[in-house]
């Protein structure tokens, strides 16, 4: 709890203040009865009281005015103070995110991160600002309320109070049912809209089997399954509601019973009794709030707690002290790697001098992207393998290192913005390039044309993650943005696959003298991408089988030589307009 | 930047809310009798809700409050019989609750009443007369004992209690009723609130069936241009939106209107004026309340809208955090999510300030009508015609009356959405179902064929442009050429998918247009390239929840060898495959697919030949379940493997919509023409993965 407090630290002085308030508002509003008790009380002996009723009547009024524009400014003070700390802890949670590694994005689902951060942030907002709110409020209230009834009849008080803890009880374990039994409806919620969702992205399937009977009852289930837990629910709060409010009513039952008859035996005015009796309705609603503020704080307090194990989650692979300008060498010394038991990479060796151009080539599965993955650090290579410019990478500044490289992959994920704002991903926002320039690099991918035919050019958007492009478009989108922050070291992983060949000769010829200046790898399934690389290095199960230039590994006559056969001959033996990519 | 679909102030239309009301209703219909229930409690429990604070009243009035009081000289009126005793010479005793209120006034307005109240006994223990003889005042007969209320507390407790015994256990008679009507409160609220789900999740449970059932009989095209997201929405949320409407503002909404007028009716029972009063306020809560309904509807959207934006934000770029870190994009993307941060930021606090000023709005409404009953009230008092009991429970019934209006705006909020949803929902249950025509084959022996068939998903770009031919019972033909020249726009028309703009598709001679569209799928099986699995078992995924006889389903076992293949991985037919068929292999995918056609016995089979590679004893395994699959079947396959090509009985090339080129492999190669050429590019192409697919000269 003093975790969820303390997010409130920097708005201290507004929540005091908006305390203060409060403390005003909850004083005037009591104060009202007191008033109400002296006009009856007034009225009862008939002597002088019309302007001194109309006095009352004002000072309610005023007091009204005052306790409107108080809470008006508690509201403001101590909820936009919660507003406030929500704000800054969601910035925290995302910049903290953003420095995660992929390790842990392997570990935690999306969806997961997304959930824990919407409900968990609320619940702790919640609990900063109705938690302090309804404390106080509870506080003062009671005190104030408490001390004015026992002023006006101490038994009476006592009396009354007897079945008001029962509500505390009632909201605070009655809540804690309440969310258990909710979140069985919002798991049966999401069952249902599961099925509902797969069963309209089958719909094909389901179509052509004539499978409707069967799916509508499958769905009939999961939609019964949730009529059920919420009539679950249901028979809880029902129940809740009204029993507090019977409670409550029990306390008035008693009040008239005791307080009448003390009015009758004239141990008590009649003002004293209405007084009483609304204090005690007063009262109703802090005893309710007891159960619930509980509920909140623990709330607020477990999603705290799981808010502060994200945050002290800590990447593995974390900056290094070197600040460089990376020239563009690449040494790999016997690196082997598993994410698990069984090893993706073993004993793997390579190196590429500047300017070079490396292909790697392999079967599906051969361990190439997770090797290529390792450069940029999105995988952390073993200690002691992985080597830039004759210095291990952990040692740069990832800002450093990553900088120097411009990395393609196989899958082009682009983000739902413009095309510009996509391809100047990697460009520091004081520092983007004109037009001209953008355009100039579209011309190189050959996509130029396709974008100047959109009606809204560069400023396209392109949905989410990319939906409204082609494959092909979003990877030529995807090169270009690796292109345009001028790496040393270039990586396309299988950048192409949706690319046809004559399409990729173009771009590779357009991009003859920028590729020359850079360390190039060029991992592929294509053969003809890597005929002129200065060394293939071939892979199988996760190792190097076989190294150099093409024509060395032909003349070898090892595995290269026989997948370029093999492949000769799928070539033959595949059907023309067979398979899609 | 990160636009999220749908307009912040998207709003429903209100002259389709009737409409949209009476079509709900419908629905509603089949537990009409549970609503008229509910009607029923939701009466009882206001009912009890409101005699509440009543008897608080009756107590006050009849057995707290003394009702004599001294009358001197002439009243000037005629007073009702028994209303008054004698007491001295020119003064009368009279009980003023057995008075007309108006006589009251004037009595009061004359000056002619004490203003002290009285206790009045026929009757007094002796001792009690004895002891307080200087407190008690007899009349000139002495036979009634006067003690006005103030002199009450000289005397001793014990005696008071005998004096007032009557009125002390009126008092207790009331607690007890009012514990009587609490009770009933709290039973009818629960039952009330139990009646309101359960009509309401019964309701929304046949529409949410209605629903469903309609979306999945809806043509594909519709599937085309809807996202699934969007539809399952309708399905779900949207109902849940009607669902609250129904359960908690609806209903309530009624009910809040009974104890409106219950509250003022009985008010105005006990003061007409003074309710009257009261009343003049309700003009300017109405005006608040719709002021703050439609900044609060403003800003509820905007917050709605902005919470979308972050989350599609976050997602998007958590699944991208890879590229993110990549290109060293981090402060970027934080000063994105910053500002996105602060704009929600900046919707909730305005969302506050419509809060923060409404809330205490309405609080100022409540003082100012307690001001009133206080001051216009206590005058009341005064002129004779409010006792105080009605005082105490008018504060009761204004603050009653008041916490209904202060979550106005919320239900409002509610019922605004949940007719969006509903016009949501009714719009598509609106779309025309999948067009079926009226013949039913039981039987068919599997001849297909195309004349001249035109197709286009869109306006005039056509897909296919002229497609004849003809397919004898028991051919198998296989169909080749590049991606987007038509291959699956034929399996499309054929299973009924889409309709031919021109041209006929025929099933054993009948135009499939006029065939049931159940009894053609019936007859057609369809093995897909992707195939789809749903979350469930390997049974259900096979059997897709439907009938198919055992040995049937035995059969596709053993010939797809999946039932060898679960055995070996320790699975059986209800393993869980997981959302998407995480848990199978490409491999064992494409066998299920096979089995799900096999089981069925289709005597025309369609196949798409699966792109993706497998090992060499899947692929084995693929290659025997195939033969058995098509063997004395009619086959139309859009074919990947050369083997399928080469043992074809025809095979048809189809390049730009059109049928260029027929004949068997060997003749097809001999011709030396479209696919002659198209195999020879793919020689050249050099691909470790063929991918002649994506681009050909046109």
């Amino acid at each position: 709890m003093r975790r969820v407090l303390r997010l409130l630290l920097p708005f201290k002085k507004r929540i005091a203040l908006g305390i203060l308030t409060l403390i005003v508002v909850d004083a005037a509003q009591l104060v009202i009865p007191l008033i109400i008790r002296r006009a009856i009380d007034e009225l009862v002996l008939r002597e002088e009281v019309q302007p001194r009723i109309r006095f009352y009547a004002l000072l309610i009024l005023g007091l009204a005015g005052v306790i409107a524009s108080f809470r008006f400014l508690w509201r403001y003070l101590i909820i936009g103070s919660a507003r406030q700390a929500e704000r800054n802890l969601r910035n925290r949670l995302y910049q903290h995110f953003l420095t995660l590694d992929t390790p842990f994005y392997h570990r935690h689902r999306t969806g997961d991160l997304m959930a824990h951060t919407t409900n968990d942030i609320d619940a702790v907002r919640m609990a900063c600002a109705f938690g302090v709110v309804g404390f106080m409020d509870i506080l003062v209230y009671s005190i104030f309320a408490i001390s004015a009834m026992l002023y006006i009849a101490p038994k009476l008080t006592l009396l009354a109070m007897i079945p008001l803890p029962v509500i505390t009880v009632l909201v605070w374990g009655g809540g804690r049912l309440i969310h258990r039994r909710f979140r069985q409806v919002q798991e049966a919620f999401s069952a249902l809209t599961e099925a509902v969702r797969e069963a309209i992205s089958g719909i094909r399937v389901l179509k052509v089997f004539n499978a409707y009977p069967g799916e509508l009852r499958h769905l009939w289930e999961k939609s019964w399954d949730y009529v059920r837990q919420n009539l679950d629910l249901v028979k809880i709060t029902g129940l809740l509601f009204p029993a507090v409010t019977f409670i409550g009513g029990l306390a008035t039952a008693i009040v008239l019973y005791a307080g009448g008859s003390r009015v009758i035996l004239g141990e008590i005015s009649l003002g004293d009794f209405v007084a009483f009796t609304t204090y005690l309705g007063m009262l109703i609603w802090p005893m309710m709030a007891i159960g619930w503020v509980v509920n909140v704080f623990q709330r607020g307090a477990a999603s705290m707690e799981r808010i502060e194990h994200l945050l002290s989650q800590k990447p593995i692979i974390v900056d290094g002290p070197v600040e460089a300008e990376i020239q563009g060498k690449i040494e790999i010394r016997n690196l082997t790697f598993a994410y698990d038991e069984k090893p993706v990479l073993e004993s793997v060796s390579l190196r590429a001098e500047p300017g070079q151009r490396i292909g790697i080539v392999g079967l599906i599965g051969s361990g190439k992207s997770t090797l290529v993955k390792m450069i940029p650090r999105i995988l952390e290579p073993p200690p002691g393998t992985v080597f830039v410019d004759d210095r291990e990478i952990r040692e740069y500044r990832l800002a450093s290192l990553r900088g120097a490289v411009g990395y393609v992959p196989q899958e082009p994920l682009l983000f739902s913005a413009t095309i510009r704002e996509n391809l100047c991903l990697g460009i520091p926002d004081d520092r983007l390039p004109e037009d001209e320039v953008l355009w100039a690099l579209l011309e190189k991918v050959e996509i130029a044309d396709e974008i100047a035919s959109f009606p809204d050019g560069l400023d396209t958007l392109v949905g989410e993650r990319g939906v409204m492009l082609s494959g092909g478009q979003r990877q030529r989108i995807s090169l270009a943005r690796a292109l345009l922050t001028e790496p040393k070291i270039l990586i396309l992983d299988d950048a192409f696959s949706a690319v046809d060949t004559s399409t990729e000769q173009r771009i590779i010829k357009n991009l003859e003298d920028f590729l020359s200046q850079r360390t190039t790898l060029i991992v592929t399934h294509r053969l003809s991408s890597v005929l002129n690389a200065d060394r293939i290095y071939v892979f199988d199960g996760g190792r190097i089988i076989e190294e150099g230039t093409h024509e060395e590994l032909v003349a070898r006559q090892g595995f290269y030589a026989q997948i370029y056969a093999l492949q000769k001959m799928m070539e033959v033996d595949h059907v023309p307009g067979g398979r899609g990519s | 930047m990160y636009p999220v679909a749908g307009d912040p102030e998207e709003t429903s239309r209100p002259e389709y809310d009737l409409h949209t009301f009476r079509r709900l209703f419908r629905y509603i219909r089949p537990y009409l009798h549970w609503v008229l229930l509910s009607l029923l409690v939701l009466f009882l429990n206001t009912g009890f809700d409101l005699a509440i604070p009543y008897v608080t009243k009756v107590a006050i009035d009849r057995y707290i409050t003394p009702d004599w009081a001294f009358l001197i000289g002439d009243p000037g009126v005629s007073l009702p019989e028994g209303s008054t005793l004698p007491f001295r010479h020119d003064t009368l005793l009279v009980n003023l609750h057995l008075l007309k209120k108006s006589t009251v006034t004037l009595l009061e307005k004359k000056q002619k009443i004490s203003g002290e109240r009285l206790l009045v006994y026929t009757d007094l223990p002796k001792e009690i007369r004895e002891r307080y003889a200087s407190l008690i005042e007899v009349d000139a007969a002495g036979t009634h004992f006067v003690i006005p209320q103030s002199r009450l507390s000289q005397f001793a407790p014990e005696d008071v209690r005998r004096i007032r015994g009557q009125s002390l256990a009126g008092v207790i008679r009331m607690a007890w009723l009012l514990l009587l009507l609490l009770t009933g409160s709290f039973v009818f609220g629960f039952i009330l609130a139990y009646l309101l789900q359960y009509t309401g999740q019964r309701t929304i449970h046949d529409l949410r069936m209605a629903v469903i059932s309609h979306i999945l009989r809806l043509p594909i095209r519709f599937f085309d241009r809807t996202p699934v997201g969007k539809l399952t929405t309708r399905a779900t949320n949207d109902l849940q939106a009607i669902l609250e409407m129904y359960a908690s503002v609806l209903v309530y909404f009624i009910k809040d209107i009974f104890l409106l007028f219950g509250i003022l009716y009985i008010m105005y029972r006990m003061n007409a004026r003074l309710t009257g009063v009261l009343s003049l306020l309700i003009p300017f809560i109405f005006f608040a309340a719709y002021f703050f309904r439609r900044y609060a509807r403003r800003a509820f959207r905007r917050v709605r809208y902005h919470i979308a934006r972050i989350n599609a934000f976050v997602q998007e770029t958590l699944q991208g955090i890879s590229i993110i870190q990549v290109f060293t994009a981090e402060k970027k993307m934080f000063q994105r999510f910053r500002a996105i941060n602060e704009d929600l930021f900046k919707a909730y606090m305005q969302q506050l300030y419509v809060f923060a000023v409404f809330r205490p709005l309405i609080e100022v409404f409540s003082a100012i009508a307690i001001a009133i009953i206080i001051w216009y009230g206590g005058n009341e008092i005064l002129r004779g015609t409010l006792t105080f009991g009605a005082l105490v429970a008018s504060l009761s019934y204004i603050q009653m009356l008041f916490t209904p209006i202060r979550d106005l705006a919320e239900k409002y909020n509610i019922v605004q959405s949940a007719m969006a949803a509903a016009e949501r929902v009714f719009r598509v249950l609106d779309e025309p179902e999948e067009p079926s025509g009226k013949r039913h084959l039981p039987k068919v022996r599997g001849e297909i064929e195309f004349r001249d068939v035109w197709f286009a998903y869109e306006d005039e770009e056509w897909v296919l442009k002229g497609v004849s031919f003809h397919v004898r019972p028991g051919e198998v033909v296989a169909l080749v050429g590049p991606t987007g020249a038509g291959k699956t726009s034929i399996f499309s028309l054929l299973l009924g998918f889409y309709q031919p703009q021109k041209g006929q598709v025929l099933l054993d001679g009948v135009d499939i247009r006029d065939l049931s569209i159940d009894d053609l799928r019936s007859h057609i099986g369809m093995v897909f390239q992707d195939v789809f699995l749903f979350d469930g078992t390997v049974r259900e995924n096979l059997l897709l929840r439907s009938q198919v006889p055992e040995e049937n389903l035995v059969r596709s076992l053993q010939v797809t060898q999946l039932d060898d293949l679960l055995v070996r991985q320790n699975r059986s037919l209800e393993t869980r495959v997981g959302e998407r068929g995480h848990s199978l292999s490409g491999g064992e995918r494409q066998l299920l697919s096979f089995a799900r056609a096999i089981a069925r016995d289709y005597p025309i089979i369609l196949l798409d030949e699966a792109t993706s590679s497998v090992d060499s004893y899947t692929e084995a395994l693929i290659e025997r379940a195939f033969r058995q699959l098509i063997e004395s079947r009619t086959a139309l396959i859009i074919a990947h493997r050369l083997s399928t090509v080469r043992d074809a009985d025809r095979i048809l090339v189809v390049l730009n919509g059109q049928i260029v080129e027929q004949g068997t492999h060997k003749e097809l190669l001999a011709k030396r023409g479209v696919y002659y050429h198209l195999y020879t590019m793919q020689f050249e192409g050099m691909t470790l993965r063929p991918s002649l697919d994506t681009e050909l000269p046109s």
